[in-house]
């Protein structure tokens, strides 16, 4: 019986070595906010984002993305550009889910008004396996004539799926 | 119960394994949704229909229950302490009363009925645990990840070991005392989840250690437990001590404590440090990080990298300071400067050779 227990510990602090092997290869990688993951349950996450469209002399850096979040930068030159992002959205748990709040918001409310977005509607349901795609087009708006003082603006968009 | 009734439901458990690997493949919504919960239904039914007295067992194993809900309560004290480190995030899980039954149905009726299935199928040559472990594995999420190593590895350390070792426990606890013992234990975790609205956000290195210590420990107190009542006063706390310092060897690598360690890449630092090594880094204070001196080694992180290099330079910018670095090995200095904001510590020990586990398995993933 003594020999089953240092076994199983020996094991288990092997199992445990192995695992801080691996983690400290990946440790770098930041920490995720977003909807707690139940390991093998729950992960709903961002698979894909990139340009479907460049109007004008619209400039973009590379879009990043993580499981849980997309960012994108863009320089609009003149009033009319305009640029598409397509975001792709699987799920890969095996809880089916829902569209719970979308909520897009600027950080600081009423600053350059030149500068308006757009989001696609989304798929209300996303069953386990299956992915979704939408968009968001940023805009100079084409009848701005003054030349803004505030050159950035940042949008914030938060999609929170639920269990379905 | 008798073998041919034993034989019996290890055949239609062995053929429902088939079933459960060929919808993991084909449709797992409704074999998650229907088809699980619908089989274990009938299965608790037929094994109560069967086996009346059995749960009668329970009043004769009482302490051991308590102990258990005990247990099974201070992991969960633990485990939900482990958001004021991690952060807490929302549970996907929705809270309606017929959600609430929905998921108790779907998560927590097939905990029973395995439970109650192994306990009858356990015999003193028989334990059947490999059937247990294949009938539980999530086998769409293997499917999923199979084209991503990297995560596959997480996966398996997060879900697929803690899952062996939870059949192992079971096993142990439903042969030695009851099968009610290993509901509870798998039970309260779940229910918690169902139930509570937000959720400690732990990685998978986390998940992992605690879902592989938490079964072991139990099985280190039952057996301690066991001895004592077998009145084996040799029995010495070893496996305590040995379990306290793995709990300990995880906080150390989650950062948990002011030291942390990281596996270096790169021959930047040499000889100092070289790629291999394992460098262990001091967390700074807030208040700290402005009062840096030059020459000290620093960890900063770019991007999703750490770096540790010296300071060579300190610099002040619109009342804000930065920090010009260097590799010791480099022969210039690095072009971006350093912001207190990426300062993660400063370099206390290193261990010579002690990462390179860690380097050839980046290279794995990443090559």
């Amino acid at each position: 019986m003594k020999n089953t227990k240092n076994t199983i510990i020996a094991t288990l602090f092997l199992a445990i070595l192995v695992m801080a092997v691996g983690y400290s290869t990946f440790a770098t990688q930041l920490t995720l906010n977003g909807t707690a993951k139940i390991v093998g349950e729950w992960n709903v996450k961002i698979t894909n984002i990139e340009v479907q469209s460049v109007n004008g002399d619209a400039s973009y850096e590379t879009p990043k993305f993580t499981d849980t979040n997309a960012t994108f930068n863009v320089t609009l030159k003149k009033p009319g550009d305009s640029i598409v992002f397509a975001i792709t959205i699987r799920n890969e748990g095996t809880i089916n889910a829902t569209l719970g709040t979308v909520i897009f918001k600027e950080d600081s409310e009423g600053d350059l008004p030149a500068i308006q977005y757009k989001t696609s509607e989304l798929q209300n349901t996303l069953d386990a396996g299956e992915e979704t795609s939408f968009t968001v087009t940023v805009t100079y708006d084409p009848k701005t004539t003054e030349v803004p003082s505030i050159k950035t603006k940042t949008i914030t968009g938060t999609i929170e799926y639920v269990q379905k | 119960m008798a073998n041919s009734k034993k034989r019996k439901i290890l055949l239609i458990l062995t053929g429902y394994l088939f079933i459960t690997i060929y919808f993991n493949m084909t449709n797992v919504t409704l074999y998650r949704n229907i088809i699980n919960p619908s089989f274990w239904g009938i299965c608790l039914i037929y094994f109560l229909w069967n086996k009346k007295n059995y749960y009668i067992r329970f009043y004769r194993k009482e302490k051991q229950i308590i102990y258990m809900v005990v247990i099974c309560s201070v992991y969960l004290v633990l485990y939900f302490y482990l958001g004021l480190l991690f952060g807490f995030s929302k549970s996907p899980y929705r809270h309606d009363i017929l959600f609430l039954f929905k998921n108790i149905v779907i998560e927590i009726l097939p905990i029973i009925s395995i439970e109650t299935a192994r306990g009858m199928l356990i015999t003193k040559s028989r334990k059947n645990i490999l059937l247990f472990i294949l009938l539980e594995l999530n086998y769409y999420m293997i499917r999923i990840l199979w084209s991503n190593k990297e995560q596959l590895f997480q996966y398996t350390c997060s879900t697929i070991l803690p899952l062996i070792a939870c059949n192992l426990v079971c096993t142990y606890l439903s042969s030695k005392y009851t099968f009610l013992l290993s509901i509870i234990y798998r039970s309260v975790k779940k229910i918690a989840i169902i139930f509570l609205p937000i959720l400690p956000n732990v990685n998978w290195f986390a998940s992992g250690c605690i879902d592989l210590i938490f079964p072991t420990l139990v099985y280190v107190i039952y057996e301690y437990q066991f001895a004592k009542a077998r009145k084996n006063k040799k029995e010495k706390p070893t496996s305590f001590i040995i379990l306290l310092l793995c709990i300990s060897f995880v906080c150390f690598m989650l950062g948990i404590f002011p030291y942390k360690p990281i596996a270096i890449l790169s021959n930047s630092m040499a000889p100092t440090f070289s790629r291999g090594d394992v460098l262990i880094y001091k967390k700074l204070k807030e208040e700290e990080l402005t009062e840096i001196k030059v020459n000290t080694i620093i960890v900063y992180q770019i991007g999703n990298q750490n770096v540790a290099h010296r300071i060579v330079n300190k610099v002040e910018k619109n009342n804000e300071i930065f920090y010009q670095t260097k590799g010791d090995k480099n022969n210039v200095e690095d072009r971006i400067l350093v912001g207190t904001s990426q300062i993660k510590g400063i370099y206390v020990l290193c261990v010579k050779y002690a990462g390179f586990p860690s380097v050839w398995l980046y290279e794995y993933f990443h090559k």
